[in-house]
């Protein structure tokens, strides 16, 4: 996974809090368990230590997917834990704090911990999540990790340092539960080089490699998938953010498809054009990964002009 | 009222990160002067990213 992903918190300073509700009252229109239940709640397959992925449509989140070579429409990440028989996801994030000084970057303001939240509540903040087995861990040391460092107010990593175990981004909590649960190190990998992105990261003050997400867990197995959308409509979410990396090669500029609003990137309307073509169109489509792939590169040609692999 | 507006200056204090320049001039509008893959259809090759028309 990215480890860029949380400057998600750098950019969205008024964070919405939405209701606490029960798990197991939540009605999500698009809800699938692919897994046999745990026994640790109701009749799903919900367990301590499983590893939640989620995926987003906001600009923020779409500007970091472009970041790393390999493509993963994952943004954010954290661990599932169900406590006094309640789901909930523990995740690492940060906030910006005020700062007026230009040459001050928000990461050096930026202020959190390990924190709990209601899993709903979790899931509510994305397009979708999917949640899978921890890759070569034990469930149970991945959540005793997690409590302990819960517990500890484990700070947030503001320099996205995956080598300093006093703090932690999100993907590198996950990384180092997965690592003490038996599993492998993640894998780290050096983002795609482009001149526009070195100069925002340069500021930042942020090492620009990534860890890999696909070497935390089996993508294509998931556990439970929740969303308010149809999977046809993750699946074009999916392949318009895939279409937009595939796009931003090396010479290509972060204002060719964003704008800085004062507070955080907006996207431009020639990107927001094929994100709400795609989405329209999927709601027509039966959910076939190739099929809505095809249709996404189309849109995208048709718009922008083809453009070959 | 007093209240109001400390909350209102807090949110206008709060509605703004300040960026340097240079990484403004990253976020500035196409240009037409640097290589662009994201350019609408009538506008390719052009300057504004805003028009109607946009090829399909």
């Amino acid at each position: 996974m990215r480890p860029l992903i949380t400057l998600l918190g750098l950019f969205l300073l008024g964070e919405l809090v939405s209701g606490c509700t029960s798990f197991k009252d939540a009605t999500f229109a698009n809800y699938q368990a692919f897994a046999e239940p745990s026994g640790e709640y109701f009749d799903t397959p919900l367990a301590s230590g499983q590893i939640i992925m989620t995926g987003s449509k906001a600009p923020t989140d779409i500007l970091l997917g472009l970041l790393p070579q390999e493509f993963s429409p994952y943004i954010h990440l954290g661990i599932v834990m169900i406590d006094d028989g309640e789901p909930y996801v523990y995740d690492e994030t940060g906030d910006p704090s005020l700062n007026l000084d230009p040459e001050v970057p928000p990461t050096s303001t930026i202020e959190g911990m390990v924190r709990r939240v209601p899993l709903e509540r979790f899931v509510d903040r994305y397009f979708y999540a999917e949640i899978f087995e921890p890759a070569g861990a034990d469930r149970a040391k991945v959540a005793q990790f997690a409590r302990h460092h819960l517990a500890a107010q484990t700070p947030f990593d503001r320099y996205f340092n995956y080598n300093d175990d006093s703090a932690f981004f999100c993907a590198e909590f996950v990384a180092r539960a997965i690592e003490h649960g038996g599993g492998e190190r993640a894998t780290i990998a050096p983002n795609r080089p482009n001149r526009s992105v070195s100069v925002v990261m340069g500021w930042l003050g942020v090492p620009e490699e990534t860890i890999e997400t696909s070497s935390l867990v089996d993508q294509s197995n998931p556990v439970v998938r929740m969303s308010s959308y149809s999977d046809s409509e993750i699946l074009a979410l999916n392949a318009v953010k895939q279409e937009f990396h595939r796009r931003f090669t090396a010479d290509q500029a972060i204002g060719n498809l964003f704008r800085w609003d004062g507070l955080r990137p907006i996207m431009r309307i020639n990107g927001q054009r094929l994100l709400d073509k795609s989405l329209a169109r999927a709601k027509t489509l039966p959910p076939d990964p190739q099929l809505i792939q095809a249709e996404v590169r189309a849109i995208a040609d048709r718009l922008y002009g083809e453009f070959g692999d | 009222m007093r209240l109001l507006a400390i909350v209102s200056l807090t949110l206008l204090l709060a509605a703004c990160i300040p960026i340097p320049q240079r990484v403004q001039d990253e976020f500035s509008r196409y240009d037409g002067e640097r290589p662009n893959n994201f350019v609408t259809g009538a506008h390719r090759g052009g300057q504004d990213e805003s028009g109607q028309d946009v090829g399909e």
